[in-house]
């Protein structure tokens, strides 16, 4: 356990640096949200003084990142100027978004890739064929071959908004997982020959292992030994991956979001660095951060509870 | 079959392609036609509608419908021959100097700067095939180029690092951990907000290389750091060092050849990334800027639901993407070193 305080301690140093980082490159961009907005014939010179009076006049860079964490840490990450909402509630459902896009990404990928990556025979090699295929489609391709394909099919329900306000509802549950089917199977089929090909080679390797052939000759039945034994041998490594999966698919998400339209933090964020909208740019990357490192922590915690040797030497 | 000479074979076609894309376009990437807007692909045919057999290929023309747009119908003496390895006037405007530029093949057009479009025209008239190639080249130039500063990098710092040690090396490997904590493409689009929006068109080609490189080093940095660290412990670079050799010429003679594999697998690992990396940032209009083609650039103009549907031509760079990936990971897998639990996928990770 002290070995977990410390990781989350060094999680949180190293996403303060990434704070820190992330808003003095920001700081460092020539122009800002104002200059952006003096390139539209629309807005006079006055409303623009006006609305630059209106925002933080701090100006030293350290001055405004103390600002900016007292911010944060009161909750809000502060205003976001193109919105003129505190960037916090903006995020909030966006992430929600995100978070339900990547984990149904991940699950998928990993159910599909342990069932397919523990077939064995000719349909290994099938698996191996098709597992080298895939990985030269880039995702955006995927993408658009569901996409296309559901638009063939005419079964694309025009995408909404998925929000909470509705309240949940079994219709809104079924609506929502309707829509969550396309992108999310396109993050996971992207994904998917990362996973099969560890699998594969997680467990050629952990069928020899000592423990293994122990097992086969004391006669158990295969099922038994690939549940009991040959999972658990090659299980290690594949929990890594699992941890480094999450940023994998964050980042996917974040093409697969704009591409789909679903309105997840990759939009957000888009949006917010095409207006030069600092606060949420800084807000957005700290929260991708966050979510890699919950995942790595995820994969820590189970290796640590899977794996005995790691929690002795732990101790 | 061979699977690696396929890929090595499919990977020299690309690179012909895109090398000499002048020679392979029929017409400039930037002419616009205002007449032939979303003008559907013009197949290359041997066989003419009537049943001749023609030994010249030849396309088939369409015409625009009066007064509607993109739409169009077959015109009448449709069967334009191609000819070969043409001289091309591609002046841009009509009273300057002509530039003749030889192109593998070409029509006797109706008007200047009439050329056949193997795949069709975009929203302005522009020759899909034409941009394919020139996109094609923006690309994977910065790709490639980003990727090789980025190894460059990640080789140096690596080799700082492990062999320094001490505070250097908490320094270093501190940067890299807060870098490597922000997922990649994150982290991207972080750095690209400082950068200027719009700064002409060679400006974003030298920014989108620099960026890719100077966010990509951090992962295979570390994997180097680390193999540097296991290089130095080799009984022949003690015994070197016994010897009073100097630390450069331990990097140089033991070091360094034994990093090379690495490198190089970190290399062909970071290559599809940032070739994906820089598509996607072009696509979102963070990238390279017009008159420069790039894929991305081009998939932007097809951002919409219905321009897929009713143009899908529009979307050849993503076609053409696959056998570029295929072969790059194909030798990848085949040459490299074993991959690692951080090898990531071709998406943006």
């Amino acid at each position: 356990m002290r070995v977990l305080a410390r990781r989350v301690l060094h999680s949180l140093i190293s996403l303060l640096a990434v704070s820190m980082l992330c808003f003095a490159l920001l700081s460092a961009a020539p122009g800002d949200y104002f200059s952006e907005l003096r390139l539209e014939p629309g807005i006079s010179q006055q409303t623009l003084r006006a609305m630059e009076r209106q925002t933080d006049p701090r100006r030293s860079l350290a001055e405004r990142y103390v600002f900016w964490c007292e911010s944060a840490l009161r909750g809000d990450f502060g205003n976001s100027l193109s919105y003129h909402l505190p960037v916090a509630s903006l995020l909030s459902e966006r992430i929600a978004n995100t978070l339900m896009l990547s984990a149904a990404g991940l699950f998928g990928a990993w159910v599909l890739g342990l069932a397919l990556g523990m077939s064995e025979g000719w349909f290994a090699s099938l698996v191996r064929v098709f597992t080298s295929l895939l990985w030269s489609i880039p995702e955006p391709v995927l993408a658009l071959v569901l996409l296309l394909a559901a638009l063939k099919l005419h079964t694309l329900a025009p995408l909404t908004v998925p929000t909470s306000e509705a309240g949940w509802s079994l219709a809104h549950f079924q609506s929502l997982a309707g829509q969550l089917v396309l992108p999310s199977l396109a993050m996971a089929i992207g994904y998917l020959p990362v996973v099969i090909h560890h699998v594969q080679r997680g467990l050629v390797a952990a069928r020899e292992a000592p423990a293994v052939e122990a097992a086969r000759a004391h006669g158990l039945p295969y099922r038994r030994i690939l549940l009991h034994y040959i999972l658990p041998e090659a299980a290690n490594p594949l929990i890594s991956l699992f941890g480094l999966g999450v940023g994998s698919l964050l980042s996917a998400s974040l093409f697969v979001e704009v591409l789909f339209g679903w309105p997840g933090l990759g939009q957000l964020l888009l949006n917010a660095i095409l207006v030069r909208d600092t606060n949420i740019v800084v807000a957005g990357v700290l929260c991708s951060a966050v979510m890699l490192i919950a995942g790595n922590l995820l994969a820590d915690i189970l290796l640590w509870l899977h794996d005995p040797r790691i929690r002795e030497v732990a101790q | 079959m061979n699977l690696s000479r396929v890929a090595g074979g499919l990977l020299i076609v690309c690179a012909v392609f895109l090398m000499f894309a002048n020679f392979f376009a029929t017409a400039n990437p930037g002419a616009i036609d205002e007449n032939l807007p979303y003008l559907p692909p013009e197949g290359i045919h041997f066989k003419s509608p009537t049943g001749q057999l023609h030994l010249r290929p030849f396309i088939l023309r369409y015409r625009p419908v009066n007064g509607q747009f993109a739409k169009y119908a077959e015109a009448d003496e449709k069967i334009v021959p191609l000819y070969f390895f043409v001289r091309t006037n591609t002046q841009s405007e009509p009273g300057g100097r002509p530039a003749w530029v030889l192109r593998l093949c070409g029509i006797n057009g109706e008007y200047p700067g009439d050329s056949p479009h193997f795949l069709g025209t975009d929203e302005f008239g522009r020759d899909v095939w034409s941009r394919l190639l020139y996109g094609g080249r923006t690309t994977v130039a910065i790709g490639f180029v980003a990727a090789l500063i980025a190894s460059l990098l990640a080789v140096i710092f690596g080799l700082v690092a492990g062999l320094l040690r001490g505070w250097v090396d908490t320094l270093i490997m501190r940067l890299v951990e807060t870098m490597i904590s922000v997922p990649w493409f994150y982290l991207l689009l972080a750095v690209r907000a400082m950068l200027p929006l719009r700064a002409g068109p060679w400006a974003t080609l030298a920014t989108s290389t620099l960026l890719l490189a100077l966010i990509g080093w951090a992962r295979p940095a570390r994997i180097l750091r680390g193999a540097a660290i296991e290089a130095r412990q080799h009984a022949y670079v003690t015994m070197a060092q016994a010897s009073g050799a100097s630390l450069w010429h331990l990097v140089q003679w033991h070091i360094l050849p034994d990093l090379a594999p690495q490198a190089i697998t970190q290399f062909t690992v970071l290559l599809p990334q940032f070739i994906a990396s820089e598509i996607a940032l072009s696509y979102f209009g963070l990238g390279v800027e017009e008159p420069l083609v790039s894929w991305g650039g081009m998939l932007a103009a097809a951002q919409h639901l219905s321009s897929i549907v009713e143009y899908p031509w529009l979307m050849s760079p993503l076609w053409a993407m696959i056998p570029l990936f295929f072969a790059v990971h194909v030798l990848a897998d085949r040459y490299g070193c074993k991959p690692t639990p951080t090898m990531p996928s071709f998406s943006f990770e």
